[in-house]
């Protein structure tokens, strides 16, 4: 007794206590919790149920807003998220079928306010939002809602916007991203690739003003999404693009003009073949392929042997894409290639297509 | 000698305050990190992200090694993840049992010539296979080596810029890329991901596909169930966020390929590969003289299942392992420790790893010998030794319960009243023998490190087979 001495007893007695009562209130605790997470899943569930064939009916023309409006009145907070949901899986084309039932829900002001609440929580639940209510009259909170300080705002400000169809929007969303880095780049495409044809035209503006108020990334950013969309009337100032001083816009334009694929940009593209950099020579390769470029076959067959092991496998593949004349001479730089890496490649790219039998089957 | 007595029952109630002060802590980090991270996901974000083209590949790598029993299964639940880009690479290392004929033979395998942008130094690779039907599968077949040098092999032929690492027996959730790989599509700073680990026995599979969850049958799985709970709901999560989550289970990471063939891959002679991998790669993110930058995050909603053994045997040799691969890793990454050019992770990260994890099962098994020593000699009564035990007992199971409470308020919640009434009772008798099984073990397993020089990677757990659960 005496080695541990009573105090130290009394307050490991004590706290031992004092534990087991916290443990047994943290188990009531947790019990509530799922109690209370079972009825929300069985309410939520039960309501999905039976208002998602009215909506369904609704976005199909059998239903009026009046047979669906009492049941989004019922519970707006759940209305809301399943008209989000349902909206999602339409086609960006039917998604305007079901703004007159956004409009229905009580919940615009209240967004509009959250928009500048302190959390940036809310902030970000309220631009995400905004975008499915279809409201044309939240743009101008939606654009200085792109100037948030937290990224994810920006992000879900800018989606709504494109939700919105507002190619006035396409610039300042542009300008809000406009941060180096290639993941900001290829986050800020992917939202306005959604945008469709309608941010064809000030995308356009850019491209054909390289030098003007636009960064490099907002360049970058421009020339992938008009390729992403395969827009056809930007192949010329995108070949204009080829002769970049900034690697980074030659490798995006290069990309596009495959994407695009008209045919009168391969000299221009191809030429990219032997660009300093590897990532453009990749690209380069990689449009001929795109672009059929039968043309180009001896570029393709000289890349086999190029340094870096991408230009090689995209070689190799575009070379394999381009038919007979192509896997012709795979075959032969297989078989003859002084490179051992160019033969290497060669063989892999033949194996894996089945054009050449392989060693063990199995 | 009592003068000893006395230091080292101080020591002993010193370190419980300080251990689970440091707990504690833990879980209000934790559970902070977790509200914050569920707050940041916005509508269909995981939808956008499984439609959209500029997705970041991955390249999923499965080291596999007598897996025949499981292997078609795992490669079928890797192959049918929810992702818009990703290839599988399964390692075939030195399998002396039919998991290349299984592979060859499931998914109709041709031999391929292959060779990968990078070449990392790995034992002789004998061969690599394609298959028509799935495009995105490759095998590769080679001399056994363990499996940091099967992993090594894989990132040799895989051509995407991101890769997850697992293991022959895991089971990922469908859209479980989808969410490990989300933060790499929001912070380009973002060097690698983890994700929580779960026994994955008790689940049920079809094709590959989890049709069914439910908790591991036996008393040793559910304290298992209980025990990766604790360690993934809230012990990661608020590791991480001080710069001081020092494991990433091998079962689940996703790491960014450069950076791995940076850190020149896995040690190849690893006994946990995982650990010390997770240790260099805190290295290279957090050394303010190297200033190579990058950050470590956890995924507190990506889940993978993976098999934990079932009998106490093989239960020991694994932790045996484990305290091991511990050991070592900390040892060959020593200079970091208390060491203020890596921050955080050398001031609090290393030490608490080494003394509130490794050392941990000494401490305990002493205290528990010096219970039974004074009792046995008389000194203190057996009052004196209830009470501390108890304080012990219900100290696990307060922190236990808010590993569940976290699990509770997340999409990870037991599937049934049954099973949960089954994880308080895993609680409640964790501490009655299995705890003290698995501290045994990992006391012989640091002896043996250390005085027998013991590296080998032990007993092989034995696969509950197709179907089932794990498989």
């Amino acid at each position: 007794m005496d080695i541990l001495g009573p105090e130290i007893l009394r307050i490991a007695t004590n706290l031992s206590v004092l534990l087991t009562l916290l443990s047994l209130l943290l188990l009531a605790f947790i019990i509530v919790i799922r109690l209370r997470s079972e009825w929300r899943a069985t309410h939520s569930s039960r309501y999905r149920h039976r208002v998602e064939p009215l909506v369904a009916g609704f976005v199909t023309g059998r239903r009026a807003a009046d047979e669906v409006a009492p049941e989004l009145g019922r519970d707006p907070d759940e209305a809301l998220a399943l008209l989000m949901q349902v909206s999602e899986h339409l086609e960006p084309s039917d998604r305007p079928k079901l703004q007159p039932l956004f409009a229905l829900l009580p919940v615009k002001t209240d967004l509009r306010e959250q928009l500048k609440h302190r959390q940036w929580e809310k902030r970000l639940a309220a631009a995400e939002r905004l975008g499915y209510l279809g409201d044309h009259g939240t743009v101008t909170e939606l654009i200085a809602a792109l100037k948030d300080e937290v990224l994810v705002v920006r992000f879900a400000a800018a989606r709504s916007l494109v939700a919105l169809r507002t190619a006035d929007a396409v610039d300042p969303i542009l300008l809000a991203f406009d941060v180096p880095g290639e993941l900001n780049e290829r986050r800020t495409a992917e939202i306005l690739h959604e945008m469709g044809s309608d941010a064809v035209a000030p995308l356009l503006d850019v491209v054909r003003n390289p030098g003007g108020k636009y960064s490099e990334s907002v360049l970058n950013v421009a020339s992938r999404v008009l390729g992403m969309l395969q827009a056809k009337e930007a192949a010329a100032p995108l070949s204009a693009l080829l002769d970049h001083p900034e690697f980074r816009v030659r490798l995006n334009a290069a990309r596009s003009l495959g994407a695009i694929g008209d045919r009168s940009t391969l000299t221009a593209a191809a030429k990219l073949a032997a660009d300093p950099s590897w990532e453009v020579r990749n690209a380069a390769v990689q449009a001929i392929g795109k672009l059929h470029g039968t043309a180009e076959i001896d570029r393709l067959v000289a890349a086999l042997a190029d340094s870096a092991w991408w230009v090689r496998f995209s070689a190799a593949q575009a070379l394999f894409s381009l038919g007979e004349p192509g896997i012709t001479a795979l075959k032969t730089s297989a078989r003859d290639a002084a490179d051992r890496y160019a033969r290497e490649m060669s063989t892999q790219v033949l194996t894996e297509h089945g054009a050449l039998p392989s060693g063990a089957q199995s | 000698m009592m003068t000893i007595v006395y230091f080292l029952l101080g020591f002993i109630l010193v370190y419980f305050i300080v251990l689970h002060a440091i707990y504690l802590l833990l879980v209000l980090v934790g559970s902070v990190q977790i509200r914050k991270y569920n707050k940041g996901i916005t509508f269909a974000e995981f939808d956008r992200i499984a439609r959209s083209n500029l997705s970041m590949p991955v390249s999923i790598i499965v080291p596999a090694h007598n897996e025949s029993a499981i292997i078609v299964n795992t490669a079928e639940n890797l192959l049918r993840l929810n992702y818009p880009a990703h290839e599988v690479i399964v390692v075939d290392d030195g399998s002396t049992d039919r998991t290349l004929d299984v592979l060859i033979d499931h998914f109709k395998l041709r031999r391929v010539e292959k060779h990968g942008p990078k070449r990392l130094e790995t034992e002789k690779v004998k061969a690599v296979f394609e298959s028509d039907e799935h495009p995105n599968l490759v095998v590769v077949t080679k001399e056994n080596g363990r499996r940091a040098d099967a992993i090594n092999a894989a990132v040799t032929m895989a051509r995407y810029p991101l890769l997850l690492v697992t293991d022959a027996d895991s089971v990922l959730e469908p859209d479980g890329l989808l969410h490990m790989a989300r933060p790499f599509l929001i912070d380009s700073r973002i060097v690698a991901s983890a994700g929580v680990v779960r026994p994955s026995n008790g689940l049920i599979l079809e094709d590959g596909v989890i049709v069914q969850r439910g908790l591991p049958p036996t008393m040793l799985g559910l304290n298992q169930e209980v025990e990766y709970a604790r360690s993934f709901q809230w012990s990661r999560t608020g590791l991480c966020r001080l710069n001081s989550m020092l494991c990433i289970s091998g079962a689940l990471l996703l790491v960014k390929k450069n950076i791995f063939e940076k850190l020149g891959g896995s040690w190849a002679k690893a006994i946990t590969d995982d650990i010390e991998f997770t240790i260099r790669l805190n290295k290279h993110i957090f050394d303010r003289k190297e200033k190579n930058g990058g950050k470590l995050v956890f995924t507190p909603d990506a889940v993978c299942f993976t098999e934990v053994p079932e009998s106490a045997k093989l239960y020991a040799s694994q932790r045996n392992r484990w305290q091991r691969g511990t050991f070592e890793a900390l040892f060959r990454n020593w200079r970091m420790i208390l060491n203020p050019r890596y921050g955080m992770t050398g001031l609090f990260g290393m030490p608490f790893f080494i003394l509130f994890e490794a050392f941990a099962p000494l401490v305990e098994i002493t205290a528990y010998i010096l219970a039974v020593g004074l009792l046995v000699a008389g000194v203190v009564g057996w009052t004196e030794v209830v009470i501390l035990f108890f304080l012990a007992y219900i100290t696990g199971i307060f922190l236990s319960l808010l590993a569940v409470l976290l699990t509770e308020m997340s999409r990870l919640r037991t599937a049934s009243w049954v099973d949960f009434w089954k994880m308080i009772a895993a609680i409640l008798t964790d501490n009655l023998g299995y705890h003290q099984w698995r501290q045994l073990a990992a006391v012989v397993g640091m002896f043996q490190y250390f005085l027998f020089r013991r590296r080998d990677l032990g007993a092989r757990m034995e696969r509950i087979g197709e179907g089932a659960a794990g498989a």
